[in-house]
């Protein structure tokens, strides 16, 4: 686990590394220009969201199936995935809305990706407000992991189906029909370092919040024994 | 380019201003002004010279140029100040937890 945390802070060196790369390195877009650089910030940002939603749907089930871990429940992991997949999904949508403002000319046109994500964001905001509204942690745990299995079993459905079903302002999406990234080598590797050190800024942020939880539980417990 | 290393300056001198102050909450603000203060100046120094006053027409490249060096200088500055914040709190958790008793009640500093 240490050499994991010690791995983690790799994210010093990896986020400006990513940022120097997307302005310096990378060429900018044939049509686009520069604005496109946001390209390497606005995918990775999104794809961090999905894998915090999926990672904890998944946490979720195993907090369901009954798999029990010390110090600290799965469904509180759970949580702070989920809490960390919003954040991220806010950041998506203000970059993307950025975007859409150079490209388009308006920030928002309810193009069916945008649409996708304002109800992922919906049915996220519907969790928090659940989680907020129970206090029996048991009862919290066990419904607040239901809602997230489901919520995560909507998501292959927004975010790939929808957006190749209906015609779409967004550039065709990276996983296209003829299995093909079209992008310059400079760009694709500049995305590759953006989408995985943005994976691993998830990661330690995850990490800090579950440590933060293990303090929480054992101030708790040793608050019980004392009293 | 000159004005990107103003805007780094300030933005890094304002950044280690907040840190000092979150790190340091019971020292007067005076310290922080110290910080502060030069770093305000660096604007204030600033004099219009001719040449900044009209671009040349071959300027547009070297114009989209600074303001590319402009907002990664600002993005970079903004990702230190994150990236600190973090490491202070990683630092702050790891105290913690070499403080906690463990099960057996060992362990406490």
């Amino acid at each position: 686990m240490k050499a994991v945390r010690i791995f983690l802070k790799i994210i010093y060196v990896a986020m400006p590394l990513t940022i120097v790369m997307a302005f310096l390195w990378a060429p900018p877009a044939a049509l686009l220009g520069d604005a496109s650089r946001i390209l390497y910030f606005h995918v990775p940002i999104a794809w961090v969201s999905f894998l915090a939603f999926v990672v904890s749907g998944i946490l979720s089930i195993l907090h369901l199936s009954g798999v029990k871990k010390q110090n600290g429940g799965l469904d509180e992991k759970a949580y702070h995935s989920a809490a960390i997949g919003f954040t991220f999904t806010i950041m998506t949508v203000i970059t993307g809305s950025i975007w859409a403002r150079i490209s388009w000319g308006t920030f928002w046109n309810w193009d069916p990706r945008e649409t996708s994500i304002v109800i992922i964001l919906l049915i996220y905001i519907a969790y928090f407000s659940l989680q907020g509204a129970l206090t029996d942690n048991e009862k919290r745990g066990r419904i607040g992991s239901t809602y997230l299995i489901l919520a995560m079993v909507t998501l292959p459905f927004f975010v790939f189906l929808v957006p190749r079903l209906y015609p779409s302002l967004h550039p065709d999406p990276i996983i296209n029909a003829d299995k093909k990234i079209y992008l310059d080598d400079h760009m694709k590797l500049t995305l590759i370092v953006g989408i995985l050190s943005f994976s691993i800024l998830y990661c330690y942020l995850f990490d800090l919040m579950n440590r933060i939880l293990v303090i929480r539980k054992k101030i708790e417990e040793y608050r019980e024994t004392s009293n | 380019m000159k004005r990107a290393i103003k805007i780094i300056t300030l933005c890094a001198l304002i950044t280690f201003t907040i840190f000092w102050q979150t790190m340091s909450p019971g020292r007067p603000s005076r310290s922080c002004c110290t910080i502060a203060v030069p770093g305000l100046s660096v604007f204030a120094q600033e004099t219009v010279t001719p040449s900044q006053v009209a671009l040349p027409d071959m300027g547009r490249t070297a114009e989209s140029s600074t303001v590319l060096y402009q907002v990664m200088a600002v993005v970079l500055v903004i990702w230190l100040g994150l990236g600190l914040f973090l490491f202070l709190i990683d630092r702050r958790i790891t105290r913690l937890e070499q403080s906690m008793p463990d099960k057996q009640g060992n362990g406490s500093k």
